[in-house]
């Protein structure tokens, strides 16, 4: 039961943590980021080639060339640095041309941006192993627990400690000048220039540290599921980031961290409702799952916007 | 803001020189200048490549003809709704699939068939209004936005849920390719005449309703200003509606024609959903003949970019050029307008020449990465055209043809106003 948790507790935690990264984009700062994927393949694709190093054979006997001269895989901890860098750094050079866009032209330039990403990992073989897939990522604490259930729930330990790290510093961030500053321009950037906030570097800053932790969502996506490809960060995983957002609460972390589960829960109780139906209804489950998904999406947009946990209203602290 | 219709707000003019540029290309038209830019390309890469480019032009216009009926249909909702309808690419695989409902499983006539997908479509965009979009007024373009993903993912999946993901193939059977005699050039009479021709004669048809009927000057009111159109007594729920229905048409049509030149499957229009946003903002959100023109530059500039990326290994360093140079000579008259944009030029043409040499020297070897191989090719032909979609979004927000402008009194007097400080106020 408690290895069947695990199962159950590792993936969801890795949405949660994604959907904090977007949380602060989307709901703290109003900014409207379709290339969620891009980023999350961007920092899984840099986590496994400094976490799996250079030479090796990969699936159907193909070897990869070294990634950037490695010698061999470096430390999980310092590649998981470098997936949220390389996210980062991405996010900030693709928001400084776009953030001063219309909040629908922004979405659809990182909707292209995203979709060319998405290209140049699947074409770039000898980087990133293409469709072939970029197997062998490893995970945490490998050399004591081999991967089999035991190794889940060690890998969401490890996950839940990272979710606790970001929402700690995520509810420090956006309680701290700089948060309520995210709001004031979400609310109206106009005043909130007029009072004299730079807009655009505030908008820049939480733009990038939240791709940075999309990356390290990404890093821990493939380090759990150990084999990576170019379709998994295809436009739907960002779609499934927004419905998590707007269903726990948009602004609110709390309330993303519950939508995360809620979601995943949804999902992974159709996965495990196949076993029960006949093989053309277990086809059609995935179908189902994605209609329901979308239905849920426009159900709350219309008639409860503000998710199921609305957003706290921040109440400064009165000096003693 | 002035310039809140056209995406950005750009500051007023500083000492950023345009070394008379701005002169010269006041008196040429945006879409115009855009078509030249186009020309010299393709005569460049022509002499740099030889005859694959003109057969890739060819088959550009084809493509392109289909997102012209995506575009125009997007963009006649853009412009109403004002926003950016994500399940657009979906009501063009409804059509589809409506399509192939009358023509495979009835085994009827593909004439009825496309009628039946007009029908069964434009009914869809009518609902889609009442149920979702018509509550969500009001709002702001994101909740509507985010709305529409929700129904493109309910669309795809059951379409994928009825149909499975399998390609299903209508029952039509173009045409063998004509050679063009002795030019080494071939055409196709069903994927690439009949889609052109269609292409042009709804959007002459298109042009005349919005010109002459009443329905269509309605349409045109409230697109630019809501309220007024309101309050001058025209019915703005019926216009709504109406505008759903023409939109879900054009869909539909562009579905079909997209079904015959590739097949049948559940991602058919979300594939071409970034092609046709390209195409509405290379054309200017609102204008048909607009998205006329964008769609064919689109399509043009993606089937180049199959044979530019093709042989980008063969001759790296020119065709790199090239690449960035039409970016941003695309860029270029918008770039003109305000010393803003004239300063995101600047930064663009540095990280494109930049991006140019990097990508020329590397794959010779002489780079500090080693030498690259541009390994996607041909892969990579919708880069191209998301690229020249971005720099519009950067430097031209508004357009080749977008219509706000010239409400204003033209172009130049725009142009000469912003100048001044003056500014023209734009609806929005």
């Amino acid at each position: 039961m408690v290895l069947l948790l695990a199962g159950f507790v590792a993936p969801a935690t890795i949405l949660v943590v994604l959907a904090l990264g977007l949380n602060l984009q989307w709901g703290h700062t109003g900014l409207f980021n379709a290339g969620v994927a891009a980023f999350v393949g961007v920092g899984a694709y840099v986590f496994a080639m400094f976490a799996t190093g250079s030479v090796r054979a990969g699936a159907f006997g193909s070897t990869y060339p070294g990634h950037w001269g490695l010698a061999g895989p470096i430390d999980l901890v310092l590649a998981a640095l470098f997936a949220m860098l390389a996210a980062g750094v991405l996010g900030v050079l693709i928001a400084i041309p776009t953030l001063r866009l219309r909040a629908d032209y922004l979405a659809i330039a990182t909707l292209a941006l995203g979709e060319i990403a998405r290209l140049v990992l699947k074409n770039e073989r000898s980087v990133t192993g293409g469709d072939q897939t970029l197997p062998l990522v490893p995970r945490p604490f490998d050399a004591f627990v081999p991967r089999g259930p035991y190794s889940d729930a060690v890998f969401s330990l490890v996950a839940i400690g990272v979710a606790l790290g970001i929402l700690f510093v995520l509810d420090f961030l956006t309680r701290a000048p700089w948060g309520r500053n995210l709001r004031a321009i979400r609310e109206d950037e106009e005043a909130a220039m007029a009072l004299g906030k730079d807009a655009f570097t505030l908008k820049l800053s939480s733009f990038g540290i939240g791709c940075a932790i999309m990356g390290l969502s990404g890093a821990l996506l493939a380090s759990f599921n150990g084999v990576i490809t170019p379709d998994q960060f295809a436009p739907a995983a960002t779609f499934s980031a927004y419905v998590v957002v707007i269903l726990g609460g948009s602004a609110n972390n709390r309330g993303v961290i519950l939508g995360g589960y809620l979601f995943f829960l949804f999902t992974w109780t159709t996965q495990q409702l196949k076993g029960y139906f006949p093989g053309d209804v277990t086809l059609k489950l995935d179908y189902l799952n994605q209609i329901a998904i979308g239905l849920l999406l426009i159900l709350f947009i219309l008639f409860q916007p503000e998710g199921v946990m609305p957003e706290p209203k921040y109440v400064p602290r009165r000096k003693a | 803001m002035a310039d809140r219709m056209a995406g950005t707000t750009d500051a007023e003019p500083a000492a950023i020189p345009s070394f008379g540029l701005t002169w010269l290309l006041t008196r040429i038209p945006r879409w115009a200048y855009a078509i030249l830019v186009l020309i010299v390309a393709i005569a460049v890469l022509w002499a740099l490549i030889g005859k694959p480019i003109l057969q890739a032009v060819v088959t550009g216009l084809a493509v392109g003809s289909i997102y012209v009926l995506g575009a125009s249909g997007l963009s006649l909702t853009y412009g109403i709704k004002k926003f950016a309808n994500f399940a657009h690419g979906d009501l063009m695989t409804v059509g589809a699939y409506a399509a192939f409902y009358v023509n495979v499983t009835l085994s009827q006539n593909i004439y009825l068939g496309v009628a039946y997908a007009i029908l069964a479509v434009a009914i869809l965009g009518v609902l889609l209004e009442l149920s979702i979009f018509r509550q969500l007024e009001g709002r702001g373009p994101v909740p509507a936005l985010i709305a529409s993903v929700g129904v493109s993912l309910v669309l795809q999946n059951a379409i994928s849920a009825l149909y499975t993901t399998n390609v299903l193939y209508l029952r039509v059977t173009p045409p063998q390719d004509i050679p063009l005699g002795g030019t080494g050039l071939s055409f196709n009479v069903v994927k690439q005449g009949v889609t052109l021709v269609v292409a042009v004669v709804l959007i002459v048809f298109l042009h005349v309703m919005l010109r002459y009927t009443t329905l269509g000057k309605a349409m045109r009111a409230c697109s630019d200003d809501m309220d007024l159109a309101r309050t001058s007594g025209i019915k703005v729920r019926n216009v709504i509606l109406w505008t759903w229905a023409i939109s879900g048409a054009f869909a539909a049509v562009a579905g079909v024609l997209l079904a015959v030149i590739v097949n049948v499957f559940p991602l058919l229009g979300f594939f071409v959903l970034l092609f046709i946003f390209a195409a509405v903002i290379v054309g200017g959100i609102g204008s048909p003949y607009g998205a006329m023109l964008g769609g064919l530059i689109i399509g043009v500039v993606q089937k180049m970019s199959n044979v530019v990326f093709g042989q980008i290994q063969n001759q790296p360093i020119p065709l790199s050029f090239v690449l960035a140079a039409v970016l941003l000579a695309m860029g270029l008259f918008g770039a003109l307008i305000t010393a803003e944009r004239r300063l995101r030029l600047g930064f663009l043409s540095i990280a494109g020449i930049g991006f140019g040499m990097v990508l020329a020297t590397s794959i010779f070897g002489w780079s500090p990465f080693g030498a690259i191989r541009i390994e996607g090719g041909a892969e990579y032909e919708s880069v191209g055209a998301f690229l020249v979609m971005i720099v519009f979004l950067l430097l031209m927000p508004e357009g080749i043809m977008g219509a706000h402008r010239q409400a204003a009194g033209g172009r130049i007097a725009a142009l000469r106003g912003r100048r001044r400080g003056v500014g023209v106020k734009e609806p929005g």
